[in-house]
């Protein structure tokens, strides 16, 4: 099984060595190294796509939910998080809109949460002029952070509540945001593990068990985290807890979690007054949830 | 199982892995286990299916995946009117019904030939799992290499079957036997390495017994 422990253990370089140390270790799959980087330059560029078609969105999504909130933040004159951050949130807006509208993403890890990343990503890769070379291998880092996620704790907000798709999507962001700056993977590690803390708990509550609300604006709050955790990491702050425990943690939790907020749409923002009248708009009368 | 492909992707059409890019899958394999062209179809949907596909478009990701539409072909969003030019069909929803998966779909399918009653999970991430063919419980994922084989449930078919693969020196990785009682016929499912040949594909369904043989590549 993939720890923290281990992938810091198999990766003493930093940048390209690596990340080639993590795609050997993880073994479980007939593809050679160059063939993960062409599939998922792909999915970058699916991951830029959405971005685009998002921001140019005016419409809303086919349930009227959700729709021109990734351009709204990005042509407004306040931009209290900065260049990057206001870029991360919107991009991480806009890809979320186009999820929600039926529209072509990239899971990472899933499409409710597939906003964070791309984010975050893309963000710094355009303040920095980063190569596609190098975003590739940020995706391959946060993909090892979203593995070792998967492996000791869960990805389904239906099992973990939305820490597991969401925070785990804020800690592969934060550990790639860590990466690209140049930092070492303890610091990755470290990164991931701050943004799963600040994460901890996240109720999964979508308003008529839909992936839109709130789950469009959790993806701005994940690249928010993520950007936060990649700053302390970056800085030298460091978590406390191992980030090994941490994912313990999070495991915890999210078996500690009531079934009402575990993607059921039973509690939370899913139950409230304007929710329910939501659901029985789209959804019309019958209901069992 | 996993890697780090899996965790970043797959690409696909939103809102939901499950809901969307399983249904699609679902669809998609339905035709190929089917292998002709859909000229009517009955979609049933259960559980969280029945009671989110509005939302989801659960409705037209299977229509899409019957129709050959990958879980990331963006014609999905328009995948009822395309289908209304390809084949008849009839929308059921059972949210009531109980299921054992929250996500099911049963679909009933005529070709111009053949007809298909199949019945698929959406288990997360966009993997699924066909669980019922035409009755028979079978777990198919549609990550490996395999082969669906109708046959009569009498002695030998299976010796014959297994010795022929061997013959095209492909391994056999899982089999499994489903029927509904003893002596009448069964649904076979065989996991193999790789894919057999076309002319040995022939030489199979000659067995006596067999009525019907499907391959599907993952």
């Amino acid at each position: 099984m993939l720890t923290f422990d281990i992938l810091q253990q198999l990766s003493q370089g930093n940048g390209t060595t690596m990340v080639n140390e993590i795609l050997k270790f993880q073994s479980k799959t007939t593809l050679t190294a160059d063939q993960i980087r062409a599939r998922l330059l792909t999915s970058l560029q699916v991951m830029r796509e959405a971005v685009v078609i998002g921001i140019a969105k005016k419409n809303s999504s086919p349930t009227g939910l959700s729709g021109g909130d990734a351009s709204r933040v990005l042509v407004s004159q306040f931009r209290l998080m900065g260049n990057i951050g206001t870029k991360a949130v919107s991009f991480a807006l806009a890809t979320a809109e186009v999820n929600a509208d039926m529209g072509r993403i990239v899971a990472a890890p899933t499409a409710g949460s597939s906003g964070v990343l791309p984010g975050v990503l893309l963000a710094i890769g355009e303040a920095l002029s980063l190569t596609d070379t190098i975003l590739v291998d940020a995706l391959i880092v946060a993909g090892a952070i979203g593995l070792i996620i998967s492996e000791r704790a869960t990805l389904a907000g239906a099992e973990g509540g939305c820490q597991a798709e969401c925070g785990s999507a804020a800690a592969m962001a934060a550990g790639a945001a860590v990466f690209v700056y140049g930092g070492s993977i303890e610091a990755v590690t470290h990164a991931a593990a701050l943004a799963l803390k600040n994460l901890t708990g996240l109720a999964c509550d979508p308003v008529a068990g839909l992936v839109e609300v709130p789950c469009v604006k959790r993806n701005a709050g994940g690249a928010a985290i993520a950007l936060l955790s990649a700053q302390l990491a970056l800085s030298g702050v460091r978590s406390k807890i191992p980030p090994d425990e941490v994912i313990t943690a999070i495991a915890e939790v999210g078996r500690l979690l009531p079934v009402h907020l575990k993607e059921t749409a039973l509690g939370g923002l899913a139950n409230t007054k304007t929710a329910r009248q939501i659901e029985k708009r789209i959804l019309g009368e019958k209901k069992d949830a | 199982m996993t890697n780090i492909l899996d965790i970043i992707g797959p690409i696909m059409i939103g809102p939901s892995s499950s809901h969307t890019a399983g249904a699609a899958r679902l669809g998609k394999l339905a035709l190929r286990i089917l292998q002709e062209r859909v000229v009517s179809a009955e979609i049933l949907l259960y559980g969280s299916f029945a009671r989110t596909y509005v939302g989801h478009g659960t409705h037209l990701a299977v229509l899409g995946g019957l129709l050959g539409f990958d879980p990331d072909d963006t014609r999905i969003r328009e995948a009822d009117k395309l289908a209304k030019d390809e084949f008849t069909f009839d929308l059921v929803t059972l949210p009531e019904e109980t299921v054992s998966h929250p996500n099911t779909v049963r679909l009933r399918l005529r070709g111009e030939r053949e007809q298909l009653e199949m019945v698929g999970i959406s288990v997360g991430g966009g993997r699924v799992i066909v669980t019922e063919i035409d009755r028979f419980a079978v777990h198919i994922d549609g990550e490996s290499t395999i082969l669906v084989i109708h046959s009569l449930d009498q002695p030998g078919v299976i010796t014959k079957l297994t010795a022929l693969i061997a013959e095209d020196s492909v391994n056999i990785g899982n089999m499994n036997v489903s029927r509904q009682s003893k002596g009448a016929s069964v649904v076979m499912t065989i996991e193999i390495d790789s894919p057999i040949s076309p002319s040995m594909l022939l030489r199979l369904k000659a067995v006596a017994g067999v009525s019907k043989i499907t391959q599907i590549i993952p």
